[in-house]
C-alpha cells in the first residue's frame, strides 16, 4: 500500500494560511450596503428584517470554501507530499566478508538473498563489507537479481553490518524490511534498527573454511616458479578439527584434481599460513579450499591470484658501497636484478659511508640500502656465495648490536623492519628506502670477518617485513644464526639442510614451511633467557598504504597475555577480534602494535586488500556511504518515492479558478 | 449647486426659448396659444351664416359680392394653456446630486419657457398643485423622499383647461407604469414623459460584495457579488425596461425622452446641453 509522506514537513506551516483566509473573510468579506434606485434591475430581491453593514458568516459563502480549499492544497503542496510506492521494500544485506567464502556459506547466502528478494514486490541488495555498497536498487530487474546472486564473491576482510543497516535507513527511511544474511552471530541489539530487521545467520552445515588472503610472487629460491602464500581460516562452529585441502590451478575453471597444495588440520577459530610454489605463468592462479578428498572444485569458492610483476629490478652500487659490490652484486643478480645503466634510476641503490670513529676504536660504517618499496619487487639477500644465499646461516648470538643515532636522523624511521633491542636496525625511511644501520665501531660486528653476511641476514629479515603477508617480530636476544664461512649453515659448522616437505612433488621454500604457524610465538620468555620480571613492551610499526589493511591474528592466548593494542600514528584505534582475528580499519598510515612481551604473541600482517579500495576522502564513513549510494535526482527522499507537489498545485488551481469565475460573473 | 442656483441657471438658459405649442388644441385663458373656439385673434378659423346682430365688420363682403350670400368670418381665440409639470418626488430622484439637479433644472426650465409662451405653469408634486410664483418656491422646497410610485396626478386644470403635462421621473419602477401613463395622458393636451437617469444608474461603477437595497425601501435588498457579468446583466435589464417604456409611451401617443445626467455635474455645461436637448426634442422652441 502506498504511503503518503512529506519530503519537506516544515512546509506544512503554510497551512496557517488557512487561518489567514478565515480571518480575512471575517474581517473583510462582509456585504457592504449599497442603496440602488432600481433594485428590480439587479435580479431577485430578498426581504430582510434589518439593514446596515452586515457581517455575514462565511460558512454559507461558496467563495470562502473555495479559498479555504485552495489555501489548504497550497499548504499541502509546500510540504512536499510524496507517495512511497508499493509495499515496504525488502532490503537484503549480504555479508561480503571472506568468512562467507566457505563452501557451506557461500552458495547458501546467495540462495537466501535471492529467495528473499524474489518473494518481495520491491527489494534491494546491499553488500556489507568494510564499507557497505548498494548493489541493487528497488527498480532492478529479475535478471539483475539473478546476476547479482550468481556473481556474489565475498572478498572483504570484514563486514560492517551496522553500517549496512544504517545505509538502508539513509536511503529508505524507516520503511524498509531488512534481512541480514551472514554467518556472524550478531546480536540484534548491536544494530541500528529502522523498520524491521531479520537476521538470517547461516550456520555452517559442514566446514566453514575460506582462503582469506593470498599473494603470489616470483620465487627467489626457485627460478621459474612463483611463490604463493595463502591464509586459510576456519570459522566452523564445530569445535573439532577438520581436514582442509588447498588446491591450485590455472585457467578459468580449474579442473577436478588440480594440484593438491596442502592438506592439514585446522581447529575451529584458527587460521594458518600455507606456502607453496607453482610454475610461473601469466595466467590467473585459482585457489580453493575444501574438505579432504573432495575432487570437485566449486567455482564459487575460488580465490583468484593474478600473475605477479616479473620485471627484473635494476641495481647499482655507489660510493663506498662500491667496495661491497663483490658481495652485493652477486646476490642481486641471483635474485634476478640487473645492473642499472648509469643514466637510469635503479630500483635498488646500495650506498655506504665510511667515517673515522670518534672513539678511536675503529671505523664507523653506515650502510644504507636504498630500495624503493615496490610490492612484488623482491629485496633479495645481498650476500651470496655462488648461487646460495648466505642469509639464514648467520648467528649473531654473541654480537652486541648498536646503531648510529646519526643515521636515524639522516633517514627518519617511518616503519621498522628489524629491531635490535630498543634500537631500530633496519627500517623504511620517508622516501621508501630500506635503511640498515650498523654502527660497526660500537659493536663487535665489525670484528667478524663475515660481517657483511650479518648485514645480509639483517636485510633478509627486513625483506620479509616488507609489504606482504608474513611478519616477524625479532625479540631481544633472539639468536640469528651466522655462518662464518660460506657454506657453513649452523653453529656446528654444518650447512643447513633444506627442510623436507611432505609433498615431494613440489618445491617449497625451506625456512618458511618449517613452522606452519611460524608467526605464533608461544614460547615463554623464560625459555628465551629473559627474567620474567623483565617482560617489556614491544612495538612494531607497520605502514598501511591504500589497498592494505592491518590484521592481527591471535593464535594462542597464554596465561597473562595482554590484549594487543593497535595505534595509528600514536592514536589508539578501536579494534574488534572476531574468532581470534583482529580486524582494523583500512585507513592508510603508520600503525603500531604494542603487546607485552611474554604473552601469547601475535602475528601481524599488512595484507593486501581484495575488493573495494580504501577511500581517502575527508568525509565521514556515513557521509561517504550515503554520497556513494545516493540515488540520482532523489537525494533526500526514500527510494521509490513519487512526488505529488505539482498534482496538488494543479488541484489548488481548480478552486482558485472557480472563485475567479464567480467574481467575474458576480 | 444648491437648488436656488439651479433654478436661477434654468431661468437664464430659458430666455431664448418658449414652450412649444402643443399639437392638440388647448383651452383656457386668452393667451398666446390658439384656442379651439372662436376668438379675436388674427388667425382665420371658419365661416358661418350671418345672423342678425352679428358684427358687420366680420361679414365676408367678397364672398357676398361673389355669391350674394352673407357669411361671417370666424377667427381663433387666443388662449393661455396650463402647463403641468409633474414631479416624481420619490427618493430615487435624489439618489445622485446630478440627477436631482437635472430634474429641478428641467422643471424650472419648463416653467420659464411656459411663462414665456404666456402659459400657466403648474408644479404638481406629491399630489399638490403649485402655480405662479408658488411654482418656484415649491420647486425650491421639494423634498425627494417619497415612495416608489408617484402620487396620482390631479387630472384637468382650472376652468376646464386642457393642460399640457410633463412628467419628470426616473421611471425605475414596474408597478402601475401603465396606470401612470394612462392617468397623465387622460385629459391632457399633450403628455411628455421625461426619464432622468444618473451615470451610476446607467453604468454602475462599484464592484465587490454588496448588500443592494432599494433606496426607497431599505427592507428590500439582495446580497450579491457585483462583477462585470452582474453589471452587464443589469444594463441589459435597464435596456429592456427602457424599451418597454418607449413602447408604452407610443401606445399612449407620445414618446419618452431619456436624459442621462452625470452623478454630480462639474460645471454648467451639462445644463446647457440639457437645454439644448429639450430644444432638439421640440419641447421648447426659439422665441
Amino acid at each position: 500500500m502506498n504511503r503518503l509522506t512529506f519530503v519537506s514537513p516544515s512546509g506544512l506551516w503554510a497551512f496557517t494560511a488557512v487561518a489567514v483566509v478565515v480571518v480575512l473573510y471575517l474581517l473583510y468579506r462582509c456585504h457592504r450596503p449599497q442603496p440602488v434606485t432600481g433594485l428590480f434591475l439587479w435580479g431577485r430581491a430578498v426581504r430582510h428584517s434589518d439593514g446596515g453593514r452586515r457581517l455575514d458568516s462565511p460558512l454559507k459563502n461558496r467563495a470562502f470554501w473555495y479559498d479555504i480549499l485552495a489555501a489548504s492544497l497550497l499548504g499541502l503542496a509546500l510540504g512536499g507530499p510524496a507517495l512511497t510506492g508499493g509495499d515496504r521494500p525488502v532490503v537484503v544485506i549480504l555479508d561480503n566478508s571472506f568468512a562467507m567464502r566457505s563452501r557451506d556459506n557461500h552458495p547458501a547466502a546467495a540462495e537466501t538473498a535471492r529467495r528473499l528478494m524474489d518473494g518481495a514486490d520491491r527489494s534491494a541488495l546491499v553488500l556489507a563489507g568494510v564499507r557497505p555498497r548498494l548493489l541493487l536498487d528497488c527498480d532492478h530487474s529479475p535478471r539483475q537479481a539473478a546476476a547479482a546472486a550468481e556473481n556474489y564473491r565475498p572478498d572483504e576482510p570484514s563486514a560492517d553490518l551496522a553500517a549496512a543497516v544504517a545505509l538502508a535507513a539513509d536511503i529508505w527511511g524507516d520503511a524498509p524490511d531488512i534481512h541480514i544474511v551472514t554467518n556472524q552471530d550478531i546480536a540484534a541489539t548491536s544494530l541500528p534498527a529502522p523498520g524491521r530487521v531479520t537476521r538470517h545467520i547461516l550456520a555452517g552445515r559442514g566446514d566453514n573454511l575460506a582462503v582469506t588472503d593470498a599473494w603470489r610472487r616470483p620465487s627467489r629460491s626457485e627460478p621459474g616458479r612463483d611463490r604463493v602464500v595463502a591464509v586459510v581460516r576456519n570459522w566452523s562452529r564445530a569445535d573439532r578439527i577438520v581436514g582442509v585441502a588447498i588446491r591450485a590451478g590455472y585457467g578459468a575453471a580449474p579442473a577436478a584434481g588440480a594440484v593438491a597444495v596442502d592438506d592439514f588440520s585446522l581447529p575451529a577459530g584458527a587460521g594458518r599460513f600455507v606456502e607453496f610454489t607453482v610454475p610461473q605463468s601469466q595466467e590467473t592462479l585459482w585457489l580453493t579450499v575444501g574438505g579432504p578428498g573432495e575432487d570437485v572444485i566449486p567455482d564459487d569458492s575460488r580465490l583468484a591470484l593474478p600473475p605477479p610483476d616479473r620485471r627484473r629490478p635494476t641495481f647499482r652500487c655507489d660510493g663506498a658501497a662500491a667496495g661491497l659490490e663483490r658481495f652485493v652484486a652477486p646476490a642481486l643478480r641471483a635474485a634476478g636484478a640487473v645492473p642499472a645503466d648509469n643514466g637510469d634510476a635503479p630500483d635498488i641503490l646500495v650506498v655506504s659511508g665510511w667515517e673515522p670513529s670518534g672513539t678511536g676504536r675503529g671505523v664507523a660504517a653506515t650502510l644504507a640500502f636504498v630500495a624503493p618499496v615496490q610490492p612484488g619487487v623482491p629485496i633479495p639477500p645481498y650476500l651470496v656465495a655462488g648461487d646460495a644465499a648466505l642469509t639464514r646461516d648467520v648467528d649473531l648470538s654473541r654480537v652486541v648490536w648498536t646503531a648510529a643515532a646519526g643515521t636515524v636522523a639522516d633517514y627518519p624511521v617511518v616503519r621498522e623492519l628489524v629491531r635490535a633491542g630498543p634500537l631500530p636496525l633496519v627500517w623504511l625511511d620517508g622516501d621508501g628506502r630500506v635503511v640498515a644501520n650498523a654502527f660497526l665501531e660500537e659493536n663487535d660486528l665489525f670484528r667478524h670477518a663475515a660481517w657483511p653476511v650479518l648485514i645480509g641476514n639483517i636485510v633478509e629479515q627486513a625483506a620479509d617485513n616488507l609489504p606482504g603477508i608474513r611478519r616477524r617480530i625479532v625479540r631481544p636476544g633472539e639468536p640469528l644464526r651466522i655462518v662464518p664461512e660460506p657454506g657453513q649453515g649452523t653453529e656446528s659448522g654444518q650447512a643447513a639442510e633444506p627442510r623436507s616437505t611432505p609433498y615431494p612433488n613440489r618445491s617449497v621454500e625451506t625456512a618458511h614451511t618449517a613452522e606452519p604457524e611460524r608467526s605464533v610465538e608461544s614460547t615463554p620468555d623464560a625459555d628465551r633467557g629473559l627474567p620474567a620480571d623483565q617482560a617489556q613492551t614491544v612495538e612494531q610499526g607497520y605502514t598501511v598504504t591504500p589497498g592494505q589493511s592491518v590484521e592481527l591474528v591471535r593464535k594462542t592466548a597464554a596465561e597473562g597475555t595482554t590484549e594487543p593494542r593497535l595505534y595509528r600514528e600514536g592514536v589508539p584505534v578501536p579494534v574488534t577480534f572476531i574468532n581470534g582475528v583482529m580486524i582494523a580499519p583500512r585507513e592508510p598510515g603508520l600503525y603500531n602494535v604494542r603487546e607485552t612481551a611474554g604473552g601469547g604473541g601475535v602475528a601481524v600482517s599488512v595484507v593486501p586488500s581484495f575488493g573495494a579500495a580504501a577511500d581517502t576522502t575527508a568525509l565521514s564513513d556515513r557521509e561517504r556511504i550515503v554520497a556513494d549510494n545516493r540515488l540520482a535526482g532523489n537525494a533526500d527522499q526514500p527510494a521509490g518515492t513519487q512526488r505529488l507537489d505539482w498534482v496538488v498545485i494543479g488541484l489548488a488551481a481548480i478552486p482558485i479558478l472557480l472563485n475567479w469565475r464567480r467574481r467575474r460573473e458576480g | 449647486m444648491d437648488r436656488d442656483a439651479v433654478i436661477g441657471l434654468a431661468r437664464d438658459l430659458a430666455r431664448p426659448y418658449r414652450l412649444t405649442p402643443p399639437r392638440e388644441r388647448s383651452g383656457g385663458r386668452i393667451g398666446a396659444f390658439a384656442g379651439r373656439r372662436d376668438g379675436h385673434s388674427v388667425d382665420f378659423h371658419d365661416f358661418r351664416q350671418y345672423q342678425p346682430g352679428d358684427d358687420l365688420r366680420r361679414v365676408d363682403w367678397r364672398g357676398y359680392a361673389r355669391n350674394g350670400q352673407l357669411h361671417l368670418k370666424l377667427f381663433r381665440e387666443e388662449v393661455a394653456p396650463v402647463v403641468e409639470v409633474h414631479l416624481d418626488a420619490s427618493a430615487s430622484m435624489a439618489a445622485y446630486p446630478g440627477k436631482e439637479e437635472a430634474v429641478v433644472f428641467t422643471a424650472a426650465f419648463l416653467f420659464e419657457t411656459a411663462v414665456a409662451a404666456e402659459g400657466r405653469p403648474v408644479l404638481v408634486v406629491n399630489a399638490r398643485r403649485h402655480a405662479g410664483n408658488d411654482f418656484r418656491s415649491a420647486l425650491a422646497a421639494v423634498r425627494f423622499t417619497g415612495g416608489a410610485v408617484p402620487a396620482a396626478a390631479t387630472p384637468g386644470g382650472p376652468g376646464g383647461a386642457v393642460p399640457v403635462r410633463f412628467f419628470l421621473s426616473d421611471f425605475l419602477f414596474t408597478d402601475g407604469l401603465a396606470d401612470v401613463f394612462a392617468r397623465h395622458q387622460a385629459g391632457s393636451g399633450g403628455f411628455h414623459p421625461l426619464m432622468f437617469l444618473s451615470a451610476s444608474e446607467t453604468n454602475p461603477p462599484w464592484r465587490g460584495q454588496f448588500h443592494l437595497h432599494d433606496i426607497e425601501n431599505p427592507d428590500v435588498g439582495v446580497d450579491m457579488v457585483v462583477g462585470a457579468d452582474a453589471v452587464r446583466a443589469y444594463k441589459e435589464r435597464l435596456h429592456r425596461h427602457s424599451e418597454g417604456l418607449a413602447a408604452l409611451a407610443a401606445r399612449f401617443g407620445t414618446s419618452i425622452v431619456r436624459i442621462d445626467a452625470p452623478d454630480a455635474p462639474a460645471d454648467n455645461a451639462f445644463f446647457r446641453t440639457l437645454a439644448d436637448r429639450l430644444f432638439r426634442e421640440r419641447l421648447v422652441s426659439s422665441r
